[in-house]
Formats: structure tokens, C-alpha cells, sequence
């Protein structure tokens, strides 16, 4: 037991030092790129309106004159404190502009996780119980077409269909950025579905194999000899094995999931994080991307350390090497 | 989603109510206390009741500097008629209307004093009556906060005059001040100290806010205490900011029964589905300023003539609005719907542009520097496609790049400031005291012009807008953009209109010219 | 020869199998499909400009015409050629993508092969690394980028590699692992070769194939990023002609002219498709894992 707490000590340790490392890359894109790159970003047909002066003003104005790692301390200070300081132009607090999206993109975030899980496990589980058969190559050639359409096409589809053809949802989402989160959950349904069909694909796909790999394996087969039910034997033994190498990835699922709300967020007028950061990307608003940069980072390692601890649970090798190791 | 309201209505219960209740008893007889300016068609039978909800494609271009929606400048959209009411308002013919003034004249023929007479018995949304101490806040509030540089450059002083008077006092003389004041910034609100005022979302409009995120929408109800008796017609009133694309879809899905500035090639999506579609003469103009204080190819101005004579202009009208032959822009401010605008001879003419440009030095066409533009209107990208097309026809090559519209305007003047990069701007239509003057005071537009031109040009225009008979104004506007023309400093491109698209139940819902002086008060829906 | 069920464990047989394995390919109809989609599309990014019977930016006629023998599938919202457009609508897309995952993979390939192989504290800092990248989200990454880089066409080639290397890293480095253990390394190591002539001989050509399948893949992948950047304002912009923007542009367009949307969004579809079924079938048929893939 004390060897398994060792080990979350270090995975807990290494999330942080890998954040760490997320928040000095944030910062490097961030604010000493384009100070080094301000030549380098301006078309040789611009370089015209500018005078000597105005580009040694532009490098001022993006403070390379103090040594980067001090720089890069206070950056990295104020992420960790959860003080994301204030807006550029405004200067009102970058935490009331962020707070409320970033809680309506978890809401939508998440429910489209467990949605998502739901439906690649329930997929792959059907598909794996017949490799190459109808059913399987059904459903494989479904989530390979909708993987090959853009999210913001199937969002658009869906809005159209749904919304405008059947009337289920509304088209557009109304409710403000602080509406009740109740409400926020209602409206987020749509845009689930349509993160989702387009994400589940991939997962699919992983899980398929997994579970086609475990259900040709030596222990599935002692359990069907001695007469277990096809059904049992899939979920008792096939599923925990064949999830692992979908957990591994979880880090990358969470972050494409992110990703893809962005773009969903746009097609349905979710009031989420996505927006303010495209508004952000336009104003330059630096401390406001660091900020969701950093808390986004933050929700995948967090997911990927919760993986981590359920590996540990499905996997019985993992367990007996950390009590052993 | 359904209201409890919209619930009741389904049932019919909200039908009969509003049918009983409300009927056009008492604002026929209010109606003739009204101004005629506000007189419905006729023949109108409007109905009391219902909601508009109106999706906006073209959003205010200053919310993202600040998050407080309750401010007029940082209202969701420019529509904000909706809450407030300013001094003046300029109906759909281009004249002036007293909007809260009843009243206005010159005190003398300096032109550098005017008088303003206030109505009398408004109420803000607070229950307090308007008196002249707001609209003189009100006033000093937008000259402290820079609401507008058409009023700045002239304003000296304001002075109450009595409870319902006020009095300007100019820097200079200006035959076309009460224009000025027509302007959507300039809303009249309740006094207050100078950090408070403008930020509450009180004014004397015909609709109280409720709820405002400036990033996405708003909800308003029917103001009873309307100054303007018998209106608003609506109960309700919503906006929210969308893109072409999500305005389409809430047209069709029925969730919005209006849409402002639709994109003109997805007209179709909202006729085919029986929505109606209203265009005004004239909307925001594209001007593509030309720097002329740097070296490059078009500080010859046979290059710029040339540049202008290849645009297709009347191409963009066919096939972008579907008005073959209508007005086209005359490189000047003006736009078709001034009654002093002036056309250039002959605005397109490729065999020219190419004799000038051989005369200039490039007989086999020219490479221009990229010029710039955000996509404030969402037909944009598809008429700089056509500008961009009809000038490689003439062998001028140019290319036209699309930014983001966040952070535009600090991108255009980061360098070469103040006059930036080659950018688009957008050009309103005023009146001509503005829009001529634009050319003078707008460094950025005039793009350093300069020579005996231009210093003509300013000089005429000094004369003109102190010149207080109005037949000779006019003509003095005909020569200032004759001016122009002959020099041609910058390039509009023209003909862009507004049009918006209503359900057809929503009824005398109009498209302005000036987008912001759009109204709601005399719109209602038939059930 | 049917009994080596193994062809990566011996590099030298694998090469005569490659023909055989080839067959095995070709006898499945949905490589064939596959392949047949990708060759299609290949043909059209190289030679698109020849086909094309108009100029794409060129104004040639009334905007929405119903496909003619002028016009074979018609004209867009401003009378431009539909199908020029369409035919060339995916030539930035794949060079950006091409040219960008081909620098990704090399420098994961090199990074991925020196902490697989090196191991030890190098392969340490290089995963840790790679474990911080990929914890922001690709959409917001390259959104940063695009902040330092700019927005042009040409600077999305760096993105599309930044984004793409660590993806890459990790399975170069997952298999160059498992090739380490393998008898044939092993000996080459007894032999007292050096440690890069084992990189170049041993290891790198026992690479090569699942190389080709990540290419394949993530230019896939990175030619739908790059539709939904467009469509987001960061990627490529008006009037260049690409699909993701056509596709965006018909969506405004779709209640009454379908088609529009049909034929932009049949492109980017049969793509994907097409490169996922290709890459599937090749890969079964040499015997790649697909569990190997990132």
C-alpha cells in the first residue's frame, strides 16, 4: 500500500513539474516569440511602413529589455497562485472575464467526455464481439465518415436537422455567460452530440483493437472453455485490459476534446472559454491566453493523473509491479 | 426554449389577452400629440404586444474594450435606439428629426451658437423627468469621454437654459451642428457624477433593459412611460450578436423573427422560407486609404485615378446586392443617398486606367502594397475578391488580406502612425459636413494627402460648413468633391447597402441607411 | 516462406515479402478503395492548375449557375468557376500539411530514435517534454504559435511541425524500444557496431513503414485541423480556393442550394476516407500493429 502512495507521490510530482514546463512553453509563445520574431513576422512588402525606431519601440513594448528567466518567474508565479492578473487594455481582472466560460466549457467538456465514453464503449464492445462482421464493419465505416467531416460541418448538420428541421433544440444558444449552470447544462446538449460523433472515432478505434487483441488472448479463452457467456466474458475480462491502451491516451483525448469544443463552441454560440480566446488571439490579450492556455493544460494533466489511478485499478501487472517496485 | 409567456400563447390564451386588452382604441387617439416624423404608414393597423428577438451580424466595434454592456458605447450593437434616445435622429430620408429636442435653431448667423428646446414630460426608465441639467451632463460626459470626434473638434461649452433649454457654444462656426448630435453614442441619460454616468443602462428609450451580456445579447421590455405616447408597440425586445451562418439557422428555426445586416448572398435562405427582406439606399462604404507619406508606387496620382477607374464597381452591386445600375461610390465620403452627392463621370473605365498607367511609367501593370481589412460585414470577403479581380483585369495586381476584426484598428496603425498601414476603413453615410470633413481631420483616412489639392480642399471646406445659406453649401459640396476627384487621395468603393431580414408577421421593421439610427418604436407584430 | 509470421524481426526477409504482402493489399477491397481515393487525390494536387478549366480567383460568370458544359458544376456566390475551384480546393491544405508532418516526422524521428534508444536521462527530459506539449490542447497551442509565428499560409507550415512532432516523438520512440530487444539489434550490439551505424542500419529501416503510415495519417488529420482553423479566422483566408473555407461559405447557402455544400465537404471526406482505408489495409498487410499508432 505505502509503495502505490510512493507512486501517486511521484506521478503527483511529475504533473506538476510537466505544467511547469506547459506554463515556460505558454510563456516562450507567448511573450518572447513575437518580440524576436517581430522582423521575421512582418511581409517584406510591410517592412516599408516602418521606421528603425518603431520597431526598436515594438521590441520595448514587449519588455525584452529584462532577463527572460525573471520574467518568466512572475509569469509563472501568477499562473500557479490562480492570479491571472488583468486585461491589457481595460485592465479589469482577467479571472472575471475567464471565470464564467471556463466553467460553461467544463460543463460541456465534461459532459461530452462521459457521453463520449459511453458511446465508445458501447460501440466497441458490439463491434469486437464479431471482428470483420456486419455489425463491425458498420459501425467502423460510420465513425471513420464522421471522423472525416470537419466538427464545425457536423455541428453545422446537426443545427440544421435538429434545431431547424425538427425543432428539438434551439439553434442558437441565448442563455448569458453567468446564466444558471442548470441551464447551461440543457443548452449544452447539442453541442455534445456533435463533439461526440466526431471525436468518438478515434477511441473507437482503440478500444476495438484492444478488446479484438484481448478477446483472442490465452485467459479469454480459458473463460469461454469453461462456459462463461460471450457477454460476461467481454466485460469481466476482455474491457479492463482492452481500456488501458485507451487511458493511456487519455491526455490526448482530453486535449482534442478541448480543441474540438472550440470549434463547437463557435457553431452553436456556446457562451464558453472558446470565444475569449479567439477575442484574446485578436486583441493580443497576453495574460488572458496564458490563462486559459494554463488552466487548460492544468484539466488534461489532472484527467491524465486520473487515469493514471485507474490504470492502476484495471491493470493487475501495473499493481503487482508498484507493490513489488 | 419556451416561456411560460410563449406557452400561454400556443394555448391562445395569450391572444385573446393581448387582443382584448391592448386594441388600437387609445394610440390612435395618442397619436396626435405624436411628431409627424413619427407617423406609421399608412393605412398601419398596428397591433400591441409580442416579442422581437432579432439576431445582429454586426456587432459594436468597441465591445471588446470593456465588458460593461449597460454603456451606450459599449451596447452589444449600434442599435441603441433600443434603450436611449439622443438630441436629434435622422429619419430614413436622410433629414433631421428632433428626437428629445423639440426645437433648434442658430442664435445668430455666426453659427457658433445654438440653441436646443428640450420636449417637455419625458421620463427616464427611473421614473425622473429629463430637464436640461441631464442633457447638459449627458452632453459634457461624451466630450470627457471622447463619444464621438464629430462633436469634440467643435465643442466649446454647454449651458442650461432654463429646465427644458440648453445652449451650445462652438469653437468655430458649423452650419450642420445638430447632425452631429444625431450620432448613436450620443444618448441623453440621467446626471450623475462623472465615473457613474452612462453606465447603468437608464435612458429615455422604449425599452428597459433587463439583461445585457455585451458579448452576446440582450433582453429589454416595453418602457409604459415611453415619451412617445401609444409606442412601443412590442412588449419585447431581444438582440444577439451571430455570425451569418447562426443567423440563418435562428431565422429558420424560428428562434429569431429579425436579422440585421445579413450577409446579401444569404438572402435566399431567408426568402425561401417566406422571410422579407428590406434594403435601405445606402449602409457603411468601404474607403481604401492609399498612404501617401511613404514611397510607394501610388503617390503618382495617375496611378491612384488608374486604381479607381478599374474597379467594377457597379460588378459588386450586381452580383454582391443584386442592383445592376444603382449609385456607385464617388471616391469621396459621399455616398448615393446625399442629395449632394456627386458622381464621377464615367466610374468605370479600364481603357483609361491602362493609358494612364502606361503614362505613368508602367505600360505592362504594376504590383500594389496588400492592404488590409476585417470582415465587419460578412459580404466583405466576397467584394474584395471582386475589387481584387477587376483591378489584375487592368494589370494591377493587389493583395487584399483578410485580419480579424478584434485588434484591427491597433494593427492598421502599429506603424506609420497615425496614418498606418494601406487599410480598409468603413465610411457611414452622414451628411456632407461630416463626410467631407473626414478627408481634413481623419489622418489615417487623408492618409497624407497633401499639395495644393488638398490645401484647397481644406480651405473650401472651412468656408463651406460656416457658409450659412444652404444653396450655396451645396454647391461648395459639389466642388470639394470635385476636389477630390481630381486628386483622388483614397478609393470608396460604394454602393453597399443594409438590408435586413423580418418574419412576416413583423411589420414597418425598416433597414437605415445609418444602421445605428435604426428604431424600434413604431415596429409591431401581427398575430 | 507463409511461416514467418514475424517479417519486422528480420530486415532482409522483409524486403523479398514486400510483394507478397503487396498482394495481400491489393486483395482486400477496401485498400483497393483506399487507395484508389488518395491516388485520385495525389493526381489532382499536382496537376489541379491543368485541369482546372478557369482561373480560380477569376470572375467568369453569373454567381450560382447550375452546372453546364461552360461551368461543370457550376458557379459560386460571386460567379467564380465551381469546379476549378473545388478541383484546386485542396492544394494549400496538403502542401501545408505535407511539407509541415514531414518536418514534424523528422525531427521526431531523430528525437524519437535518441530517447528510445539512448535512453536514460536523455529519454527522460525529451518525454517530459513531449508530456508538457501535449497537455495543451493542439487548438490553443496553435493558436499561440499562430500569435508568434503570424497569420499567413506559409507560417502554418511550422505550426502544422510543432504541433505534430511530439505525436511523433512518442511512437518513434515506442517502437524504436521494442526493435532495441530484438535478436537482430542485439547481435549487431555483440558485433561491437557503433551506435549509430545500429541507428542507420538496424533500426531506422525497420522504421520505415510505420513512417509512412504516420505520414499518411497526419497529413490527413492535419488537412481537417487546418479546415477548422480556417473556419476559426487563424488558418488559410479568402480568396484563396479551400474546402474547409468552401464548405464554411456553403454552409450560408445550404437551405437552398445543397450541393454547394455537398461537393467541398465530398473532398475533404473522401480524404480522410481514403488515406484511413489505405493506411489500414497496407498496414495489416505488413504486419503493423495498429495499436502502435499514436
Amino acid at each position: 500500500m505505502g509503495s502505490i502512495m510512493n507512486m501517486l507521490g511521484r506521478r503527483l510530482i511529475l504533473s506538476f513539474a510537466i505544467l511547469s514546463l506547459t506554463s515556460l512553453i505558454v510563456f516562450l509563445g507567448t511573450e518572447v516569440l513575437p518580440g524576436d520574431a517581430i522582423t521575421a513576422t512582418i511581409p517584406a512588402e510591410e517592412l516599408a511602413f516602418y521606421t528603425p525606431e518603431q520597431l526598436a519601440d515594438l521590441r520595448k513594448e514587449y519588455g525584452l529589455d529584462r532577463p527572460l528567466p525573471v520574467r518568466f518567474l512572475e509569469v509563472w508565479e501568477r499562473l500557479f497562485t490562480f492570479d491571472f492578473g488583468t486585461t491589457l487594455i481595460k485592465k479589469e481582472p482577467v479571472l472575471d472575464h475567464i471565470a464564467h466560460p471556463m466553467i460553461n466549457s467544463g460543463i460541456l467538456a465534461g459532459l461530452a467526455m462521459l457521453v463520449m465514453l459511453g458511446l465508445v464503449l458501447v460501440l466497441g464492445i458490439l463491434a469486437s464481439l464479431k471482428p470483420g462482421g456486419r455489425l463491425d464493419t458498420a459501425i467502423s465505416a460510420t465513425t471513420l465518415f464522421t471522423y472525416s467531416m470537419p466538427d464545425f460541418v457536423v455541428g453545422n448538420v446537426f443545427v440544421v436537422i435538429f434545431a431547424v428541421w425538427l425543432g428539438l433544440t434551439p439553434a442558437v444558444i441565448f442563455a448569458p455567460t453567468n446564466a444558471p449552470k442548470l441551464t447551461i447544462l440543457l443548452a449544452s446538449l447539442l453541442p455534445v452530440a456533435a463533439l461526440c460523433i466526431h471525436g468518438a472515432a478515434y477511441q473507437f478505434r482503440l478500444l476495438r483493437a484492444g478488446m479484438v487483441e484481448a478477446l483472442n488472448s490465452d485467459y479469454v479463452e480459458r473463460a469461454r472453455l469453461a462456459g462463461l457467456p460471450t457477454w460476461y466474458i467481454c466485460i469481466r475480462h476482455a474491457l479492463p485490459v482492452a481500456m488501458i491502451p485507451m487511458l493511456n491516451g487519455t491526455a490526448q483525448f482530453v486535449a482534442g476534446l478541448l480543441s474540438g469544443s472550440v470549434v463547437v463552441e463557435t457553431v452553436f454560440k456556446y457562451p464558453g472559454v472558446g470565444s475569449e480566446l479567439l477575442r484574446a488571439l485578436a486583441q493580443r490579450e497576453i495574460p488572458t491566453i496564458q490563462a486559459i492556455a494554463f488552466l487548460a493544460a492544468l484539466a488534461v494533466v489532472t484527467a491524465n493523473f486520473i487515469a493514471d489511478l485507474a490504470i492502476l485499478g484495471l491493470d493487475p501487472r501495473v499493481r503487482a509491479s508498484a507493490q513489488h517496485g | 426554449m419556451l416561456s411560460k409567456r410563449d406557452f400561454l400563447q400556443l394555448l391562445g390564451i395569450g391572444f385573446v389577452a393581448a387582443g382584448t386588452t391592448k386594441i388600437l382604441g387609445p394610440d390612435i387617439a395618442a397619436a396626435a400629440d405624436l411628431p409627424a416624423w413619427a407617423a406609421l404608414p399608412e393605412g398601419a393597423s398596428p397591433k400591441s404586444g409580442g416579442k422581437l428577438v432579432y439576431g445582429q451580424t454586426y456587432p459594436n466595434w468597441a465591445i471588446g474594450t470593456s465588458g460593461n454592456g449597460k454603456h451606450p458605447y459599449y451596447w452589444i450593437d449600434l442599435l441603441t435606439r433600443s434603450i436611449w434616445n439622443c438630441l436629434i435622429w435622422v429619419d430614413h430620408d436622410f433629414k433631421l428629426q428632433g428626437e428629445l429636442a423639440e426645437s433648434w435653431q442658430p442664435a445668430d448667423e455666426s453659427l457658433t451658437v445654438w440653441d436646443f428646446k428640450l420636449r417637455e414630460g419625458v421620463m427616464f426608465h427611473n421614473g425622473r423627468e429629463m430637464t436640461s441639467a441631464d442633457a447638459v451632463a449627458s452632453i459634457n460626459a461624451h466630450v470627457a469621454q471622447k463619444g464621438s470626434s464629430f462633436i469634440n473638434k467643435w465643442f466649446n461649452k454647454v449651458e442650461a437654459q432654463g429646465q427644458y433649454g440648453i445652449r451650445f457654444t462652438l469653437n468655430a462656426p458649423y452650419a450642420e451642428w445638430p447632425f452631429a448630435l444625431a450620432e448613436y453614442r450620443i444618448a441623453i441619460v440621467p446626471s450623475a457624477s462623472p465615473e457613474l454616468i452612462l453606465t447603468d443602462g437608464i435612458g429615455t428609450g422604449p425599452f428597459k433593459l433587463v439583461e445585457v451580456d455585451n458579448r452576446r445579447g440582450f433582453r429589454a421590455v416595453r418602457n409604459e412611460n415611453y415619451w412617445l405616447k401609444g409606442r412601443p408597440f412590442l412588449d419585447e425586445l431581444e438582440g444577439y450578436i451571430v455570425n451569418s451562418q447562426t443567423a440563418v439557422n435562428g431565422f429558420r428555426s424560428g428562434q429569431f423573427n429579425a436579422v440585421f445586416n445579413i450577409d446579401p448572398t444569404t438572402s435566399g435562405q431567408y426568402e425561401s422560407t417566406g422571410g422579407i427582406i428590406h434594403k435601405s439606399k445606402g449602409g457603411d462604404q468601404f474607403l481604401l486609404s492609399l498612404p501617401k507619406n511613404l514611397n510607394l508606387v501610388w503617390n503618382d496620382p495617375r496611378i491612384r485615378l488608374a486604381i479607381s477607374l478599374a474597379v467594377d464597381r457597379d460588378a459588386i452591386n450586381t452580383i454582391v446586392y443584386k442592383d445592376p445600375g444603382s449609385w456607385v461610390g464617388n471616391d469621396t465620403h459621399m455616398s448615393g443617398l446625399n442629395a449632394e452627392f456627386q458622381p464621377r463621370a464615367k466610374p468605370y473605365d479600364p481603357e483609361t486606367a491602362k493609358r494612364l498607367l502606361a503614362e505613368a511609367g508602367h505600360p505592362s501593370g504594376l504590383n500594389l502594397p496588400a492592404m488590409v481589412y476585417c470582415p465587419s460585414f460578412p459580404e466583405e470577403p466576397k467584394i474584395m475578391a471582386i475589387v481584387a479581380e477587376s483591378l489584375k483585369k487592368a494589370g494591377i495586381n493587389i493583395d487584399i488580406r483578410e485580419m480579424p476584426c478584434d485588434g484591427f484598428n491597433d494593427y492598421v496603425v502599429q506603424v506609420n502612425g497615425p496614418i498606418g498601414r494601406p487599410a480598409r476603413s468603413l465610411v457611414g453615410p452622414r451628411n456632407p459636413a461630416i463626410n467631407l470633413g473626414r478627408m481634413v481631420t481623419n489622418a489615417s483616412e487623408a492618409a497624407g494627402w497633401k499639395g495644393p489639392k488638398a490645401d484647397e480642399f481644406a480651405s473650401l471646406y472651412g468656408k463651406a460648413i460656416a457658409e450659412p445659406d444652404e444653396a450655396k453649401r451645396t454647391e461648395m459640396y459639389h466642388e470639394l468633391q470635385s476636389i477630390v476627384q481630381s486628386d483622388t487621395p483614397a478609393l470608396v468603393l460604394g454602393g453597399r447597402r443594409n438590408m435586413l431580414a423580418h418574419a412576416p408577421s413583423v411589420q414597418n421593421l425598416r433597414s437605415h441607411s445609418q444602421n445605428w439610427s435604426s428604431r424600434f418604436d413604431d415596429v409591431w407584430i401581427n398575430v | 516462406m507463409a511461416d514467418i509470421s514475424h517479417p519486422s524481426a528480420f530486415p532482409s526477409a522483409m524486403r523479398k515479402l514486400k510483394s507478397p504482402a503487396l498482394r495481400r493489399a491489393l486483395s482486400e477491397p477496401a485498400t483497393v478503395f483506399g487507395l484508389v481515393l488518395v491516388a485520385i487525390h495525389l493526381f489532382l494536387a499536382v496537376f489541379g492548375p491543368w485541369i482546372a478549366t478557369h482561373d480560380t480567383s477569376a470572375l467568369v460568370g453569373d454567381p450560382m449557375q447550375i452546372p453546364s458544359w461552360d461551368f461543370l458544376m457550376g458557379t459560386d456566390q460571386i460567379g467564380r468557376d465551381y469546379f476549378s475551384r473545388i478541383i484546386n480546393g485542396g492544394r494549400i491544405a496538403l502542401m501545408v500539411s505535407f511539407f509541415g508532418v514531414s518536418l514534424a516526422l523528422f525531427v521526431g524521428t531523430a528525437l524519437g530514435i535518441t530517447a528510445g534508444y539512448i535512453g536514460g536521462r536523455v529519454d527522460e527530459i525529451i518525454m517530459r517534454i513531449v508530456d508538457a506539449m501535449m497537455s495543451i490542447p493542439e487548438l490553443i497551442l496553435i493558436a499561440i504559435l499562430t500569435l508568434a509565428l503570424g497569420k499567413d499560409v506559409l507560417a502554418l507550415i511550422p505550426v502544422i511541425a510543432i504541433v505534430y512532432t511530439w505525436g511523433a516523438i512518442r511512437v518513434i520512440r515506442a517502437k524504436t524500444i521494442s526493435l532495441s530487444m530484438l535478436d537482430f539489434v542485439r547481435a549487431a550490439e555483440l558485433r561491437g557496431e557503433s551506435r549509430w551505424a545500429i541507428i542507420a542500419r538496424e533500426i531506422f529501416p525497420n522504421l520505415t513503414g510505420i513512417l509512412g503510415v504516420e505520414l499518411a495519417v497526419r497529413i490527413s488529420s492535419a488537412v481537417l485541423r487546418i479546415s477548422a482553423l480556417s473556419f476559426l479566422g487563424l488558418g488559410i483566408s479568402q480568396p484563396t480556393p479551400d474546402w474547409g473555407l468552401m464548405v464554411q461559405e456553403a454552409m450560408g447557402v445550404v437551405f437552398t442550394d445543397p450541393w454547394f455544400l455537398l461537393l467541398p465537404a465530398l473532398m475533404l471526406s473522401s480524404l480522410i476516407v481514403g488515406v484511413n482505408f489505405m493506411v489500414d489495409g497496407l498496414s495489416r498487410a505488413f504486419g503493423i500493429s495498429s495499436s502502435e499508432l499514436g
